[in-house]
């Protein structure tokens, strides 16, 4: 899954010209360090929905990568 | 004299006459199981001035009932005969509408009404056809009423692959060719001539005015007609280009609201339309005001709200069809609870290109407002298309 996860998130950054991560660091905030505005969320919200068919905005903001993986982990 | 000819299938005006006096029942909700048979019981019911509801042709309405009614044996002598049966049809058929943005409506229109938009002449006296269009709807029942009406052949080219209907165009030395510009789209690359074609008419979605460019310089002994019409309303206007002068009988029989086109009730079918202004969910520019001449922009319903901000996928679909690369697209919203909708797309390439999402996204972001660029593009071996030859 963290694989997966890091392969997407940095698909997302790439594709939006925003430097890509060397690890999945639980505690980097999606939109301070990642730079991610909520149209690039919003794409990072469908393509992990693609890959885990969960929608990780179902129960409100999510503000790092801590958040997305307690999601995928449920 | 040959009238229907596919890969599988052919019958002459003979075949028709033949047909026709053999029956002795009209199924009024008409399905069949070929396009022969199809084509021969809808013209069995026009005769019979028996009114009938056209079910797709491979039966998509499952719950429509067989209801046959009898006949008296009709013996019709000569093909003029039949013609003159047709003209003067009193049948109503029901078509489907394409239900590109809602559910399908049933929309009953007269023969006589649908007879309004033949011509008949010794131009079209004879021709031959290339049929691109689902029988069962609204643009095949018009082309096959031409048709038929001038002793012209039909050449099923519905469904068949790019390959299939250049050769067929070319062998047969088809002279009239009415599709949807999908249609067009999937003839790229425009590397063939065509010179025998003398009529290409685009009809049933919005059309560029590159395609036609690109249409056009390929059938260069063609008149080019870009029809507007609905399956309500019957075909409108034409114009040569994207932009419509609008006809001095139509100026005071339509206006334009909130950019929506508006027409007069009177000129919509009553079976689905009892208002004085029919709201056509089409939204338009005006392009000069006089003479009145307007652009269409998309549909209403096509609209998609990102983040607060409208987006036209027709706008999205015709930017990523300017790229070298692109043969068609496919542009449509993914929901999210982010920003409404996403901008997602699936692209065509043209045959042995190859070209990266990354590329496609980059390509987007230099032509486009940010919140109009497609986030996600799938690559795809060909783009989806519903019943009428419309994308999906």
């Amino acid at each position: 899954m963290e694989e997966k996860l890091f392969e997407i998130i940095n698909k997302v950054l790439s594709n939006n010209d925003l430097k890509a991560i060397d690890k999945l660091d639980p505690k980097l905030s999606l939109q301070g360090e990642l730079e991610m505005d909520s149209i690039i969320l919003a794409e990072l919200t469908v393509r992990i929905e693609d890959e885990f068919e969960i929608d990780i905005f179902e129960n409100g903001m999510v503000h790092t990568i801590q958040d997305i993986m307690d999601i995928l982990k449920k | 004299m040959l009238f229907y000819q596919s890969n599988s299938d052919s019958f002459t005006y003979a075949d028709i006459l033949n047909h026709i006096s053999a029956q002795t029942s009209v199924d009024q909700n008409y399905q069949a199981e070929s396009y022969k048979d199809f084509i021969l019981g809808v013209i069995t019911a026009i005769v019979h001035n028996i009114d009938i509801t056209l079910v797709d042709y491979r039966n998509q309405y499952q719950d429509t009932k067989s209801t046959p009614v009898p006949i008296h044996q009709l013996t019709i002598h000569s093909i003029d005969d039949l013609i003159r049966r047709v003209t003067l049809s009193k049948s109503k058929i029901g078509i489907y509408s394409s239900g590109t943005t809602a559910e399908p409506k049933l929309i009953n229109q007269s023969v006589q009404r649908l007879m309004k938009s033949v011509r008949i002449s010794d131009e079209y006296k004879h021709s031959r056809w290339g049929f691109t269009y689902n029988p069962s709807h609204s643009a095949g029942i018009q082309v096959f009423l031409q048709a038929i009406c001038n002793q012209a052949t039909l050449y099923d080219l519905y469904k068949c692959s790019r390959i299939q209907i250049l050769e067929t165009l070319k062998r047969d030395k088809i002279t009239h060719l009415s599709a949807t510009p999908t249609f067009y789209r999937m003839l790229a690359p425009y590397n063939f001539d065509l010179p025998d074609i003398k009529s290409v008419t685009f009809n049933g979605e919005k059309s560029t005015l590159e395609l036609i460019q690109s249409v056009k310089s390929r059938c260069s002994n063609a008149r080019i007609r870009n029809i507007y019409g609905s399956t309500e309303s019957g075909p409108l206007m034409s114009s040569e280009s994207t932009t419509f002068k609008v006809p001095e009988r139509l100026i005071k029989h339509i206006k334009i609201e909130n950019e929506e086109l508006m027409i007069k009730g009177h000129l919509i079918s009553k079976s689905v339309n009892n208002l004085d202004w029919y709201p056509t969910g089409d939204l338009v520019k005006i392009v000069n005001q006089d003479p009145l001449t307007i652009e269409f922009i998309s549909r209403k319903t096509s609209i998609l709200n990102v983040g607060g901000q409208n987006v036209s996928p027709q706008e999205v679909e015709e930017t990523l069809i300017k790229h070298p690369s692109v043969k068609d697209a496919r542009v449509y919203g993914r929901s999210n609870k982010m920003i409404g909708n996403l901008i997602v797309a699936e692209v065509q390439v043209l045959d042995s290109e190859i070209i990266s999402e990354k590329e496609l996204i980059k390509w987007c972001k230099e032509k486009l407002a940010t919140y109009k660029v497609p986030r996600m593009i799938k690559l795809v071996d060909k783009i989806e298309v519903g019943r009428t030859g419309k994308k999906r």
